[in-house]
């Protein structure tokens, strides 16, 4: 499985690939949503993307209604990590395609039981 | 009908001691303390938010502080030296996160800047606006360490 990691803090990309690659996933990370989508055109396929909000160039929001209009994409899981708490904006997000929404700060577990809710299963990860 | 311009004191602690809890894998809950004199931080980082609520958070660091949280968040050896581009990271993600919790429980609908990193204090405003009155604070020693968490609002705002 591979995860692709949006956001434009290394240090939340560094806390999220070791928790992903813990569970056994490969990662590719980008630093906006634009970079995101690019290496999708590029022809990555991941099953899931963990997507932060507040990013220059290209936020997570506009990637996500960007990766829900192309068809090519339609089985790429999308979930948003993310400050953004407010309840409209969670409302906004999954409505636009997003399956699920982690509010920062997360434990590792929290990380783990979404993906679990996923279909994401861990219990496939070579130990 | 009370208008609250400030998060209360309680909801800082517990949104630190969450944030230390999960990216510090710090056992021990953050006990509040005196403040440090100004000369103990030698790193700040800010985040302003704008809307509905109009604030600036603003966390600031000893030396050895801001080096650890680096280390710990980035997940750096303890023989590990942060490069500014690492202390920049890792301490804007941290005040973007707390800034974002706080921001979660005043009036809203409201944005929150990118974060602002420095070596020392940092300079910003919020949109508008010339004075900012502290309106909240929170110090707390980590490893022995002053670090101190303060919200600015808008002298207009700041409760009397």
């Amino acid at each position: 499985m591979h995860a692709l990691i949006i956001d434009d803090s290394r240090t939340m990309r560094s806390i999220l690939r070791r928790i992903v690659t813990e569970l056994g996933f490969e990662t590719t990370e980008a630093g906006n949503g634009q970079e995101a989508l690019d290496a999708l055109e590029a022809g990555l396929v991941p099953s899931i993307c963990l997507i932060d909000w507040n990013m220059p160039l290209m936020d997570g929001y506009t990637f996500v209604t960007r990766v829900r209009a192309d068809p090519r994409w339609r089985d790429v899981t999308l979930m948003m990590v993310t400050t953004e708490s407010e309840h409209g904006q969670i409302v906004k997000a999954l409505a636009a395609g997003a399956h699920e929404y982690v509010i920062k700060p997360f434990t590792a577990d929290a990380i783990v039981d979404k993906l679990e809710l996923l279909g994401l299963t861990v219990s496939e990860v070579p130990v | 009908m009370t208008i609250t311009h400030e998060p209360a004191l309680a909801d800082l602690e517990s949104i630190v001691n969450d944030c230390w809890s999960t990216f510090l894998s710090n056992v021990e809950p953050l006990e509040p303390v005196a403040p440090s004199d100004r000369s103990a931080y030698a790193w700040s980082a800010a985040i302003t938010v704008s809307g509905g609520w109009q604030a600036l958070v603003l966390m600031q660091f000893s030396d050895t502080a801001a080096k650890a949280v680096a280390q710990q968040m980035l997940g750096m050896g303890a023989d590990e030296e942060p490069v500014l581009e690492d202390l920049n990271d890792a301490l804007g993600e941290l005040v973007n996160v707390i800034g974002g919790n706080v921001k979660s429980l005043m009036p809203g609908p409201s944005q929150l800047s990118l974060p602002l990193v420095a070596q020392g204090t940092v300079s910003t405003s919020l949109p508008g606006r010339t004075e900012l009155v502290e309106a909240t604070s929170l110090d707390v020693r980590w490893l022995d360490e002053p670090v101190r968490l303060s919200i600015s609002v808008a002298s207009s705002d700041a409760s009397v």
